[in-house]
Protein backbone atom coordinates (compact mmCIF):
# COMPACT_ATOMS: atom_id res chain seq x y z
CA UNK A 1 0.00 0.00 0.00
CA UNK A 2 2.63 2.59 0.93
CA UNK A 3 4.93 2.06 -1.51
CA UNK A 4 7.19 4.68 -1.44
CA UNK A 5 10.38 3.59 0.27
CA UNK A 6 11.67 6.14 3.47
CA UNK A 7 14.56 6.78 1.56
CA UNK A 8 12.42 8.16 -1.71
CA UNK A 9 10.95 10.48 1.17
CA UNK A 10 14.19 11.52 2.54
CA UNK A 11 15.22 12.36 -1.50
CA UNK A 12 12.07 14.42 -1.76
CA UNK A 13 12.57 16.05 1.55
CA UNK A 14 16.64 16.71 1.01
CA UNK A 15 15.22 18.68 -2.50
CA UNK A 16 13.65 21.63 -0.72
CA UNK A 17 16.16 24.06 -2.38
CA UNK A 18 14.53 23.18 -5.69
CA UNK A 19 11.50 23.86 -4.79
CA UNK A 20 11.67 26.34 -2.61
CA UNK A 21 12.66 29.70 -3.46
CA UNK A 22 11.17 33.63 -2.94
CA UNK A 23 8.02 33.86 -1.03
CA UNK A 24 7.63 30.36 -0.85
CA UNK A 25 10.92 29.83 0.78
CA UNK A 26 9.25 29.99 4.22
CA UNK A 27 6.89 27.33 4.23
CA UNK A 28 8.94 24.60 1.87
CA UNK A 29 11.90 24.71 3.32
CA UNK A 30 13.42 21.92 5.94
CA UNK A 31 12.25 22.04 9.24
CA UNK A 32 13.59 23.14 12.31
CA UNK A 33 13.62 21.76 15.72
CA UNK A 34 11.07 24.25 16.99
CA UNK A 35 8.02 23.66 14.37
CA UNK A 36 5.98 20.94 14.00
CA UNK A 37 6.19 18.17 11.38
CA UNK A 38 6.43 18.70 7.67
CA UNK A 39 3.56 17.44 5.29
CA UNK A 40 4.31 15.92 2.11
CA UNK A 41 2.60 13.04 -0.14
CA UNK A 42 1.33 12.08 -3.13
CA UNK A 43 -1.42 11.85 -5.66
CA UNK A 44 -1.66 8.75 -7.69
CA UNK A 45 -4.88 7.34 -9.79
CA UNK A 46 -5.93 4.00 -9.81
CA UNK A 47 -2.84 2.40 -11.40
CA UNK A 48 -0.40 4.03 -9.23
CA UNK A 49 0.46 6.53 -11.99
CA UNK A 50 1.53 10.29 -10.51
CA UNK A 51 -1.09 13.18 -11.45
CA UNK A 52 0.74 15.91 -11.76
CA UNK A 53 -0.90 19.68 -11.09
CA UNK A 54 -3.41 18.04 -8.73
CA UNK A 55 -4.19 20.32 -5.73
CA UNK A 56 -4.01 19.02 -2.14
CA UNK A 57 -5.71 21.00 0.59
CA UNK A 58 -4.47 21.43 3.80
CA UNK A 59 -7.08 22.30 6.12
CA UNK A 60 -5.70 23.46 9.32
CA UNK A 61 -9.47 24.19 10.71
CA UNK A 62 -8.43 25.74 14.47
CA UNK A 63 -6.70 28.44 12.13
CA UNK A 64 -8.88 28.59 9.79
CA UNK A 65 -6.72 28.60 7.34
CA UNK A 66 -6.10 26.35 3.69
CA UNK A 67 -2.88 26.20 2.19
CA UNK A 68 -3.56 24.55 -1.53
CA UNK A 69 -0.76 23.06 -3.42
CA UNK A 70 -0.02 21.85 -6.84
CA UNK A 71 1.77 18.37 -7.09
CA UNK A 72 5.07 18.04 -9.56
CA UNK A 73 5.56 15.85 -11.79
CA UNK A 74 6.12 12.94 -9.52
CA UNK A 75 2.54 13.69 -8.10
CA UNK A 76 4.26 14.51 -4.99
CA UNK A 77 3.66 18.00 -2.89
CA UNK A 78 5.24 19.02 0.68
CA UNK A 79 5.14 21.69 3.15
CA UNK A 80 6.57 22.58 6.09
CA UNK A 81 4.03 23.15 9.44
CA UNK A 82 3.52 27.00 9.57
CA UNK A 83 3.36 26.84 12.77
CA UNK A 84 4.60 24.28 15.95
CA UNK A 85 1.00 25.27 17.77
CA UNK A 86 -0.80 23.63 14.96
CA UNK A 87 -0.94 19.46 15.46
CA UNK A 88 -1.58 17.07 12.91
CA UNK A 89 -4.65 15.84 14.62
CA UNK A 90 -6.46 19.62 13.65
CA UNK A 91 -5.42 19.19 9.93
CA UNK A 92 -7.45 17.66 6.94
CA UNK A 93 -6.11 16.85 4.02
CA UNK A 94 -8.04 16.46 0.57
CA UNK A 95 -7.11 16.22 -3.06
CA UNK A 96 -8.55 17.32 -6.19
CA UNK A 97 -8.44 17.06 -10.03
CA UNK A 98 -10.45 18.28 -12.63
CA UNK A 99 -11.91 15.29 -14.11
CA UNK A 100 -11.13 12.93 -11.21
CA UNK A 101 -12.40 12.33 -7.82
CA UNK A 102 -10.97 11.24 -4.99
CA UNK A 103 -11.61 7.17 -3.81
CA UNK A 104 -8.90 7.27 -0.96
CA UNK A 105 -6.52 9.56 1.43
CA UNK A 106 -4.28 7.83 3.60
CA UNK A 107 -1.83 8.92 6.30
CA UNK A 108 0.55 8.00 8.55
CA UNK A 109 3.54 9.30 10.02
CA UNK A 110 6.75 9.05 8.74
CA UNK A 111 9.99 8.82 10.00
CA UNK A 112 12.43 10.91 8.07
CA UNK A 113 15.68 11.45 8.92
CA UNK A 114 15.22 10.52 12.59
CA UNK A 115 11.85 13.07 12.79
CA UNK A 116 8.37 12.42 12.19
CA UNK A 117 6.93 13.83 8.89
CA UNK A 118 2.85 13.27 8.25
CA UNK A 119 3.04 11.27 4.99
CA UNK A 120 -0.22 11.07 2.72
CA UNK A 121 -1.09 9.82 -0.33
CA UNK A 122 -4.23 10.40 -2.23
CA UNK A 123 -5.75 7.95 -4.63
CA UNK A 124 -7.95 9.43 -7.65
CA UNK A 125 -10.45 7.59 -9.79
CA UNK A 126 -11.13 9.22 -13.67
CA UNK A 127 -14.80 10.18 -12.82
CA UNK B 1 -56.20 26.91 38.65
CA UNK B 2 -55.73 27.53 35.11
CA UNK B 3 -58.45 25.99 33.04
CA UNK B 4 -57.33 24.09 29.83
CA UNK B 5 -57.63 26.86 27.66
CA UNK B 6 -55.38 29.00 29.64
CA UNK B 7 -53.02 25.91 29.55
CA UNK B 8 -52.89 25.90 25.60
CA UNK B 9 -52.45 29.38 25.70
CA UNK B 10 -49.60 29.62 28.45
CA UNK B 11 -47.83 27.02 25.92
CA UNK B 12 -48.27 28.25 22.62
CA UNK B 13 -46.73 31.87 24.26
CA UNK B 14 -43.86 29.51 25.78
CA UNK B 15 -43.51 28.02 22.20
CA UNK B 16 -43.82 31.29 19.87
CA UNK B 17 -40.92 33.14 22.49
CA UNK B 18 -38.41 29.68 22.02
CA UNK B 19 -39.26 30.40 18.26
CA UNK B 20 -38.16 34.05 18.53
CA UNK B 21 -35.17 33.07 20.77
CA UNK B 22 -34.24 30.25 18.02
CA UNK B 23 -34.89 32.53 15.00
CA UNK B 24 -32.04 34.56 14.60
CA UNK B 25 -29.63 31.67 14.87
CA UNK B 26 -31.40 29.43 12.33
CA UNK B 27 -31.67 32.74 10.23
CA UNK B 28 -27.62 32.68 10.33
CA UNK B 29 -26.62 29.81 9.80
CA UNK B 30 -29.02 29.49 6.81
CA UNK B 31 -27.61 32.74 5.47
CA UNK B 32 -24.01 31.61 5.50
CA UNK B 33 -22.49 31.81 2.13
CA UNK B 34 -18.70 30.09 2.16
CA UNK B 35 -16.43 32.28 0.62
CA UNK B 36 -12.52 31.44 -0.16
CA UNK B 37 -10.39 34.14 0.22
CA UNK B 38 -7.23 33.86 -1.57
CA UNK B 39 -3.53 35.49 -0.04
CA UNK B 40 -0.35 35.31 -0.97
CA UNK B 41 2.14 33.52 1.88
CA UNK B 42 4.19 36.56 1.99
CA UNK B 43 0.80 38.89 2.88
CA UNK B 44 -0.13 36.37 5.45
CA UNK B 45 1.98 37.07 7.70
CA UNK B 46 2.70 41.12 7.27
CA UNK B 47 0.97 44.33 7.70
CA UNK B 48 -1.02 43.96 4.51
CA UNK B 49 -3.33 41.21 6.38
CA UNK B 50 -4.39 43.50 8.72
CA UNK B 51 -8.11 44.58 7.45
CA UNK B 52 -8.74 40.82 6.65
CA UNK B 53 -7.15 39.86 9.64
CA UNK B 54 -9.18 42.40 11.71
CA UNK B 55 -12.66 40.95 9.86
CA UNK B 56 -12.19 37.80 11.05
CA UNK B 57 -11.09 38.02 14.48
CA UNK B 58 -13.42 40.42 15.35
CA UNK B 59 -16.56 38.33 13.73
CA UNK B 60 -17.09 40.98 11.16
CA UNK B 61 -17.81 37.99 8.13
CA UNK B 62 -19.55 35.83 10.65
CA UNK B 63 -21.80 38.57 11.25
CA UNK B 64 -22.22 39.00 7.35
CA UNK B 65 -23.19 35.49 7.17
CA UNK B 66 -19.87 34.60 5.53
CA UNK B 67 -18.60 31.19 6.31
CA UNK B 68 -14.70 33.03 5.60
CA UNK B 69 -11.98 30.71 4.70
CA UNK B 70 -8.95 31.89 4.32
CA UNK B 71 -6.58 30.03 1.43
CA UNK B 72 -2.92 30.23 0.75
CA UNK B 73 -1.86 28.85 -2.65
CA UNK B 74 1.56 27.14 -2.91
CA UNK B 75 3.94 27.71 -5.05
CA UNK B 76 2.24 31.01 -4.40
CA UNK B 77 3.31 34.45 -4.79
CA UNK B 78 1.95 38.05 -5.51
CA UNK B 79 1.90 37.07 -9.14
CA UNK B 80 0.30 34.06 -8.73
CA UNK B 81 -3.01 35.25 -7.69
CA UNK B 82 -4.90 36.24 -10.43
CA UNK B 83 -4.29 32.61 -11.82
CA UNK B 84 -5.90 31.21 -8.15
CA UNK B 85 -8.99 32.76 -9.19
CA UNK B 86 -9.11 31.45 -12.23
CA UNK B 87 -7.99 28.09 -12.00
CA UNK B 88 -11.09 27.88 -8.59
CA UNK B 89 -8.62 27.81 -5.85
CA UNK B 90 -10.46 30.85 -4.14
CA UNK B 91 -13.28 33.04 -4.85
CA UNK B 92 -11.11 36.69 -3.90
CA UNK B 93 -8.29 37.15 -3.63
CA UNK B 94 -5.84 40.22 -1.81
CA UNK B 95 -3.65 41.20 -5.00
CA UNK B 96 -1.40 43.93 -5.54
CA UNK B 97 -2.30 46.34 -7.81
CA UNK B 98 -0.18 46.15 -11.17
CA UNK B 99 -0.34 42.55 -11.00
CA UNK B 100 -4.48 42.80 -11.33
CA UNK B 101 -4.14 45.17 -14.40
CA UNK B 102 -1.26 42.96 -15.76
CA UNK B 103 -3.39 40.06 -15.72
CA UNK B 104 -6.77 41.63 -16.91
CA UNK B 105 -4.50 42.98 -19.63
CA UNK B 106 -3.49 39.68 -20.50
CA UNK B 107 -7.48 38.92 -20.89
CA UNK B 108 -8.49 37.95 -17.44
CA UNK B 109 -11.70 39.29 -16.34
CA UNK B 110 -10.41 40.00 -12.91
CA UNK B 111 -11.47 43.32 -11.47
CA UNK B 112 -10.81 44.83 -8.12
CA UNK B 113 -14.10 45.73 -5.89
CA UNK B 114 -12.61 47.39 -2.92
CA UNK B 115 -9.22 48.70 -1.90
CA UNK B 116 -7.11 47.25 1.56
CA UNK B 117 -3.97 49.25 1.63
CA UNK B 118 -2.96 52.42 -0.52
CA UNK B 119 -0.07 54.33 0.08
CA UNK B 120 2.65 52.09 1.61
CA UNK B 121 4.96 53.34 3.48
CA UNK B 122 8.73 51.16 2.16
CA UNK B 123 11.52 51.62 4.00
CA UNK B 124 14.54 51.48 2.32
CA UNK B 125 16.20 49.31 4.97
CA UNK B 126 20.43 49.39 5.20
CA UNK B 127 23.31 47.64 6.50
CA UNK B 128 24.39 49.71 9.94
CA UNK B 129 27.48 50.41 7.47
CA UNK B 130 25.84 52.11 4.67
CA UNK B 131 25.24 55.71 5.88
CA UNK B 132 23.27 57.55 2.50
CA UNK B 133 21.58 55.91 -0.64
CA UNK B 134 24.41 57.51 -2.71
CA UNK B 135 26.78 54.50 -1.08
CA UNK B 136 24.59 52.16 -2.43
CA UNK B 137 26.24 52.91 -5.92
CA UNK B 138 27.18 49.61 -6.61
CA UNK B 139 25.77 47.27 -4.25
CA UNK B 140 23.51 44.64 -4.04
CA UNK B 141 20.01 45.95 -3.24
CA UNK B 142 17.39 43.36 -2.80
CA UNK B 143 14.04 44.06 -5.02
CA UNK B 144 10.66 42.50 -5.59
CA UNK B 145 8.86 42.07 -8.38
CA UNK B 146 10.34 44.58 -11.23
CA UNK B 147 6.76 45.21 -12.17
CA UNK B 148 5.32 45.29 -8.92
CA UNK B 149 4.90 48.99 -6.72
CA UNK B 150 7.52 48.03 -4.06
CA UNK B 151 10.08 47.97 -6.80
CA UNK B 152 8.91 51.48 -8.91
CA UNK B 153 8.43 52.98 -5.89
CA UNK B 154 12.09 52.06 -4.40
CA UNK B 155 13.14 52.84 -8.10
CA UNK B 156 11.65 56.26 -7.74
CA UNK B 157 13.36 56.89 -4.40
CA UNK B 158 16.82 56.23 -5.87
CA UNK B 159 16.17 58.76 -8.53
CA UNK B 160 15.38 61.18 -5.93
CA UNK B 161 18.48 61.05 -4.66
CA UNK B 162 20.38 60.57 -7.77
CA UNK B 163 20.61 56.84 -8.63
CA UNK B 164 19.23 54.81 -11.00
CA UNK B 165 18.23 51.07 -11.00
CA UNK B 166 21.91 51.03 -13.75
CA UNK B 167 24.28 52.46 -10.28
CA UNK B 168 23.08 49.22 -7.97
CA UNK B 169 23.29 45.46 -8.68
CA UNK B 170 19.38 44.58 -8.25
CA UNK B 171 18.84 41.23 -6.42
CA UNK B 172 14.84 40.35 -7.14
CA UNK B 173 13.60 38.89 -3.72
CA UNK B 174 10.03 38.35 -3.68
CA UNK B 175 8.31 38.95 0.56
CA UNK B 176 9.26 40.88 3.20
CA UNK B 177 10.89 38.01 4.87
CA UNK B 178 13.22 36.95 2.76
CA UNK B 179 14.60 40.32 1.76
CA UNK B 180 14.88 41.19 5.43
CA UNK B 181 16.64 37.60 5.70
CA UNK B 182 19.23 38.85 2.99
CA UNK B 183 19.73 41.98 4.71
CA UNK B 184 20.30 40.06 7.93
CA UNK B 185 22.82 37.47 6.00
CA UNK B 186 24.77 40.22 4.49
CA UNK B 187 24.21 39.39 0.97
CA UNK B 188 21.86 42.45 0.49
CA UNK B 189 23.25 46.13 1.20
CA UNK B 190 19.82 47.48 1.22
CA UNK B 191 16.28 45.88 1.03
CA UNK B 192 12.92 47.95 1.00
CA UNK B 193 10.80 46.68 3.87
CA UNK B 194 7.36 47.58 5.54
CA UNK B 195 5.73 47.51 8.37
CA UNK B 196 6.31 46.25 11.22
CA UNK B 197 9.62 44.79 9.63
CA UNK B 198 11.26 48.05 9.34
CA UNK B 199 10.82 49.23 12.79
CA UNK B 200 12.06 45.67 13.82
CA UNK B 201 15.24 46.51 11.78
CA UNK B 202 15.83 49.71 12.70
CA UNK B 203 15.16 48.88 16.29
CA UNK B 204 18.38 46.32 15.38
CA UNK B 205 20.52 48.79 14.60
CA UNK B 206 19.97 48.70 10.72
CA UNK B 207 19.49 52.10 8.77
CA UNK B 208 16.24 53.50 7.12
CA UNK B 209 17.79 55.31 4.17
CA UNK B 210 14.39 56.58 3.32
CA UNK B 211 10.80 55.67 2.91
CA UNK B 212 9.04 55.35 -0.46
CA UNK B 213 6.32 58.04 -0.15
CA UNK B 214 9.15 60.74 -0.04
CA UNK B 215 8.80 59.57 -4.03
CA UNK B 216 5.63 58.77 -4.30
CA UNK B 217 2.28 60.04 -4.73
CA UNK B 218 -0.81 58.48 -3.34
CA UNK B 219 -1.47 55.14 -5.02
CA UNK B 220 -3.11 52.43 -4.68
CA UNK B 221 -1.63 49.52 -3.04
CA UNK B 222 -3.67 46.38 -2.78
CA UNK B 223 -7.09 45.71 -3.76
CA UNK B 224 -9.70 42.90 -3.39
CA UNK B 225 -10.23 41.16 -6.56
CA UNK B 226 -12.92 38.73 -8.16
CA UNK B 227 -13.73 37.42 -11.95
CA UNK B 228 -16.31 39.71 -12.93
CA UNK B 229 -18.26 36.61 -14.01
CA UNK B 230 -18.34 34.87 -10.30
CA UNK B 231 -19.31 38.22 -8.52
CA UNK B 232 -22.18 38.72 -11.59
CA UNK B 233 -23.21 35.04 -10.45
CA UNK B 234 -22.24 35.85 -6.46
CA UNK B 235 -23.53 39.42 -5.77
CA UNK B 236 -24.15 38.99 -2.23
CA UNK B 237 -21.48 37.23 -1.49
CA UNK B 238 -19.13 39.96 -2.39
CA UNK B 239 -21.40 42.64 -0.90
CA UNK B 240 -21.51 41.45 2.32
CA UNK B 241 -17.34 40.79 1.99
CA UNK B 242 -17.03 44.29 0.86
CA UNK B 243 -19.43 45.82 3.84
CA UNK B 244 -17.03 43.47 6.36
CA UNK B 245 -14.15 44.91 4.99
CA UNK B 246 -15.48 48.50 5.40
CA UNK B 247 -16.31 47.78 9.63
CA UNK B 248 -12.98 46.20 9.44
CA UNK B 249 -11.44 49.82 8.65
CA UNK B 250 -13.29 51.29 10.91
CA UNK B 251 -12.77 49.11 13.78
CA UNK B 252 -8.59 49.80 13.05
CA UNK B 253 -9.40 53.57 12.63
CA UNK B 254 -11.12 53.66 16.16
CA UNK B 255 -8.51 55.32 18.48
CA UNK B 256 -10.83 53.53 21.70
CA UNK B 257 -9.48 49.98 19.55
CA UNK B 258 -6.14 50.39 19.17
CA UNK B 259 -5.10 48.04 21.53
CA UNK B 260 -7.02 45.55 20.02
CA UNK B 261 -6.25 45.87 16.82
CA UNK B 262 -1.99 46.26 17.68
CA UNK B 263 -3.01 43.09 19.37
CA UNK B 264 -3.74 41.31 16.00
CA UNK B 265 -1.07 42.78 14.69
CA UNK B 266 1.45 41.42 17.22
CA UNK B 267 -0.55 37.90 16.58
CA UNK B 268 -0.12 38.11 12.87
CA UNK B 269 3.24 38.96 12.44
CA UNK B 270 4.51 37.88 15.23
CA UNK B 271 6.37 41.40 16.37
CA UNK B 272 6.66 42.95 19.78
CA UNK B 273 3.45 45.11 20.84
CA UNK B 274 5.81 48.77 21.22
CA UNK B 275 6.25 47.25 17.62
CA UNK B 276 2.55 47.20 16.96
CA UNK B 277 1.47 50.15 18.01
CA UNK B 278 4.09 52.16 16.80
CA UNK B 279 3.20 51.15 13.25
CA UNK B 280 -0.75 52.21 13.95
CA UNK B 281 0.95 55.60 15.28
CA UNK B 282 3.18 55.44 11.73
CA UNK B 283 -0.16 55.63 10.04
CA UNK B 284 -2.31 57.42 11.71
CA UNK B 285 -0.80 60.22 13.73
CA UNK B 286 -1.02 62.35 11.70
CA UNK B 287 -3.27 60.48 9.03
CA UNK B 288 -1.02 59.12 6.04
CA UNK B 289 -3.71 57.50 3.78
CA UNK B 290 -2.17 54.34 4.12
CA UNK B 291 -5.14 52.42 4.84
CA UNK B 292 -8.98 53.29 2.88
CA UNK B 293 -11.53 54.47 5.29
CA UNK B 294 -14.08 52.03 4.30
CA UNK B 295 -12.46 49.66 1.38
CA UNK B 296 -13.59 53.01 -1.33
CA UNK B 297 -11.12 52.56 -4.44
CA UNK B 298 -9.63 55.93 -5.35
CA UNK B 299 -9.34 56.20 -9.18
CA UNK B 300 -6.66 58.99 -9.16
CA UNK B 301 -4.18 56.66 -7.24
CA UNK B 302 -5.28 53.75 -9.06
CA UNK B 303 -4.91 55.86 -12.48
CA UNK B 304 -1.21 56.24 -10.49
CA UNK B 305 -0.10 52.79 -10.61
CA UNK B 306 -1.02 52.71 -14.00
CA UNK B 307 1.30 55.60 -14.80
CA UNK B 308 3.87 54.01 -13.15
CA UNK B 309 3.72 50.78 -15.01
CA UNK B 310 4.00 52.79 -18.35
CA UNK B 311 6.95 54.61 -16.63
CA UNK B 312 8.76 51.21 -16.14
CA UNK B 313 7.99 50.14 -19.28
CA UNK B 314 5.19 47.40 -18.13
CA UNK B 315 2.51 49.30 -20.40
CA UNK B 316 2.62 51.38 -23.87
CA UNK B 317 0.78 54.06 -24.20
CA UNK B 318 -1.89 54.92 -24.66
CA UNK B 319 -2.17 53.79 -21.20
CA UNK B 320 -5.52 52.10 -19.88
CA UNK B 321 -8.51 54.14 -17.97
CA UNK B 322 -8.51 52.62 -14.71
CA UNK B 323 -12.34 52.19 -14.38
CA UNK B 324 -11.32 48.67 -16.60
CA UNK B 325 -9.54 47.41 -14.13
CA UNK B 326 -12.53 48.70 -11.58
CA UNK B 327 -16.17 47.37 -10.41
CA UNK B 328 -17.27 50.07 -7.71
CA UNK B 329 -20.76 48.43 -7.88
CA UNK B 330 -20.20 46.12 -4.88
CA UNK B 331 -18.98 49.43 -2.74
CA UNK B 332 -21.87 51.18 -3.44
CA UNK B 333 -24.34 48.22 -2.73
CA UNK B 334 -22.40 47.68 0.64
CA UNK B 335 -23.03 51.46 1.67
CA UNK B 336 -19.95 52.39 0.44
CA UNK B 337 -18.83 55.88 -1.59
Amino acid sequence: MWRFPIALACLVLGASSAWAGGENADLMDEHSEDEGPPYFGFVRDVRGNPLKDAKVSLKFAKANITYVIQTNVLGMYRMRNPNKDWKPEDLTISCAKEGYRQTRALRRTANVGGKAAIETECQMQKD
Amino acid sequence: MPDAEGLTRVAGIRCIALLALLAPARAVAAQDIALRYGMAISAQKSIYSLPVAVAEREGLFRREGLDFRLVIPLPGGSDKMIDALHDDTVDVTHVATPFLVRAALAGSDAVAVAAEFNNPIYSLVARPDIAKIADLRGKVVGLADPGGSITISIRKLLELRGLSEADIQVRTIEGTPARLSCLQRGECAAVPLGQPQDLVAASEGYRVLGVSTEAVPEFVYTVTAVRRSWAAAHPDAVVRYVRALAAAFAIIRDPSRRASVAKIIVETTGVAPGIAERTLALYFEPERKVLPMRGEIDMKGFARVIAFMGEAGQLRAPLPAPERFVDTRYLRDAGVR
